[in-house]
């Protein structure tokens, strides 16, 4: 992919542990292309991010530039040059 | 098991048990303190003065085995807001308080002997002279009284600050291991124990009978579905997010989620927060021999409290808690878990809340006290408050008295009372529940965050600003767990798991022999709310006091530069018919 960005991408809490890494590079033009990188490149990550359909859970929060996709165009939110990626378990504290 | 009231009159150094009136029989927790409060104390009289009461009450189910029910409520008129107060707390003492048979503890009067310990037991109450514990540190404070009364008792009290009068005084309780760790801590409410000439109470708990059921049956029924619940759930099961990182996982996500308040509530966003985070916590806990996981009381299923010690293992401080961390650390600039330990630490020992002391030290940060991340200087102004200096005194009642004292105009408080750890302006439900409780700046009191920033409980964009019927929901929702006297963090659980919400229902019906049906909940929880307004309205409060500071719809926030834009019409129909 010579024409997609370079976009960071911070994984957090258990998916931290799961890839053995907090911050990795990727090569994508939107989310769902983060995603399946991600979980080709951390096998360990595909039961964490993907349910049995493999589609992505419902559970993870995935954050572009602090605001949920979920609130942009979900897995179609695309990224660019400079964009900060962020994806998330359910976590919940207070 | 035969329920009463016990009412200790601390004037006369008096204790007399009560049959439970038939309006309170089935009461429990915040319902039955603050129906308490708005029967007894009258609304206008002054928190410090001979009229206020100290209220105590374990919830409905508090002292049964039910998961996660080890939550005991504390009430009186607020030294803090002027207005009613409930504050909560983990505890096994709840438990032992419940399975003495006392629904409720009513503490009046002011002792003219000086302070007094109250030892309660199967045999009765004891008054025995406390000046000996008066101006001590209470880690030291807990130690001696171990040593005095033994390890199988539960011990509550107030530091040194609270017999100062500090509004920003708490109520400290033990921990499973006896520590002074577990804090009720909101409000100022350890400022009206010490008024009262209260400084411990010490609770027997041998031999104690298990709390009596009227419908065994339905009990278990229900408790095995809240337990199914609690272990099924990804943020309550045993390796879920709480057991494994503490409430202090939430500082990453609120941070990239630009709602983490930093330097006096000046930018929701800083790379520096991850050095704080509960990941990070739980790694160096693990380093340095703490624990983690571990539970406030003896029956928690979700196990998200923790022991913090410094880098050799030593001085265990309990629990740092999401919301001290962020009060203490991002919020003053600080950066450093081992300076933010020793802050807690202090507070702990001195009887201060965390979440108002940051708020407090960052306010004087803003008025150029200090600079922002200074954590030696932040530990120095501790040392002030303990030694009572002019201006240790100037910094024990909280962010609103700090602003005043040191000119500052961005003042995060609502009636009074800090913000916690959620900027209004990029979690905006959140900010109508700060400004609509009757508590004051509260997150306890309506948790938007679930759905705003979690996911849990449905969805809610936390940028949108029509979130008065979610914060109305989840402020009555919360009236009733509270008073049921489970953890709200079984909410995440009940919340996305009906089994498990009808299973709670079920439990508490067990306890009381009632039908209630989950529909039930909003209407007991209006109950409970419309009882503390009444109280707030007429000790002098009016509309003009739901509302935010006026910097937070005037200041940008970055990085979404947000203000607060919730129209004051949506703030003033939060508890209306709608």
């Amino acid at each position: 992919m010579p024409d997609t960005p370079d976009v960071t991408v911070r994984l957090f809490a258990r998916l931290q542990e799961a890839a053995g890494a907090r911050e990795v590079s990727v090569r994508a033009g939107d989310i769902r292309s983060v995603v399946e990188t991600l979980v080709e490149r951390y096998p360990a990550l595909r039961a964490e991010l993907l349910d049995k359909a493999g589609n992505l859970r419902s559970t993870i929060k995935v954050m572009v530039n602090g605001r949920n996709t979920a609130y942009l165009r979900c897995l179609s939110t695309p990224v660019g040059e400079g964009d900060a990626v962020a994806i998330f378990p359910l976590v919940a504290g207070g | 098991m035969h329920k009463r009231i016990l009412r200790v009159n601390m004037s006369n150094r008096d204790a007399q048990f009560e049959d439970v009136p038939a309006k309170y029989k089935s009461l429990g927790g915040r319902g039955l303190t603050s129906t308490i409060v708005a029967d007894e104390v009258p609304p206008d009289c002054h928190p410090l003065g001979p009229n206020n009461k100290l209220v105590f009450a374990p919830g409905i189910v508090t002292g049964t085995n039910a998961p996660s029910s080890g939550r005991l409520s504390v009430g009186g008129k607020s030294p803090l807001t002027g207005g009613i107060k409930e504050s909560n707390v983990g505890s096994r003492f709840a438990q032992t308080l419940a399975r003495l048979g006392i629904q409720a503890m009513i503490v009046e009067g002011q002792s003219e002997a000086g302070y007094q310990l109250l030892k309660i037991g199967t045999e009765g109450v004891e008054f025995v002279d406390g000046r000996r514990w008066s101006g001590k540190g209470l880690y030291q404070a807990y130690e001696e009284l171990h040593s005095a009364f033994g390890d199988d008792v539960d011990i509550c009290g107030v530091g040194l600050v609270s017999e100062r009068a500090a509004t920003n005084s708490g109520l400290v309780f033990n921990d499973p291991e006896g520590r002074s760790s577990r804090y009720a801590g909101r409000g100022g409410l350890g400022a009206l124990a010490a008024s009262r000439g209260l400084k411990f109470i010490v609770l027997d708990r041998t031999d104690l009978p298990q709390v009596g059921l009227e419908d065994k049956e339905t009990f278990e029924r229900g408790r095995r579905k809240l337990v199914d619940g609690l272990r099924g759930h990804d943020v309550t099961k045993p390796d879920g997010a709480l057991a494994t990182y503490g409430t202090n996982v939430l500082i990453n996500i609120l941070n990239e989620a630009g709602g983490l308040p930093h330097r006096n509530f000046s930018s929701g966003r800083e790379d520096l927060a991850e050095l704080v985070s509960g990941e990070r916590k739980a790694e160096l806990i693990k380093d340095r021999g703490g624990t983690r996981p571990h539970a406030c009381h003896p029956g928690c299923l979700i196990r998200c409290s923790e022991v913090w010690t410094k880098e050799n293992g030593q001085d265990p401080v309990g629990v740092l808690e999401y919301e001290s961390v962020w009060a203490l650390g991002p919020n003053c600039g600080i950066y450093d878990l081992d300076v933010i330990g020793e802050l807690n630490r202090a507070c702990n020992d001195l009887g201060l809340d965390t979440i108002e002391m940051g708020n407090t030290i960052a306010v004087a940060m803003e008025g150029g006290l200090l600079e922002f991340g200074d954590g030696e200087g932040a530990l120095q102004l501790m040392e002030e408050i303990r030694r009572g200096t002019p201006q240790g005194r100037m910094l024990m009642h909280g962010a609103q008295f700090a602003g005043t004292a040191f000119g500052v105009t961005r003042v995060p408080v609502v009636k009074g009372q800090g913000m916690p750890a959620y900027d209004p302006r990029a979690v905006k439900g959140m900010g109508v529940t700060y400004a609509t409780t009757p508590m004051g700046a509260d997150h306890t009191a309506g948790y938007t965050v679930a759905p705003e920033i979690m996911g849990v409980g449905g969805q809610s964009d936390p940028l949108a600003t029509d979130k008065g019927a979610l914060s109305r929901t989840l402020q009555r929702a919360t009236a009733v767990i509270d008073s049921a006297g489970y953890c709200l963090f079984t909410a995440f659980a009940v919340l996305d798991i009906p089994e498990a919400l009808e299973g709670m229902v079920e439990t508490v019906n067990g306890v009381l022999g009632t039908s209630l049906t989950v529909d039930d909940i909003d209407s007991l929880g209006k109950d409970i709310l419309d009882v503390e307004r009444r109280f707030n309205s007429k000790a002098g409060f009016t509309a003009a006091d739901d509302r935010l500071p006026e910097f937070m719809r005037l200041e940008k926030l970055p990085p979404h530069d947000q203000v607060f834009d919730v129209p004051d019409d949506q703030l003033e129909h939060v508890f209306g018919d709608a």
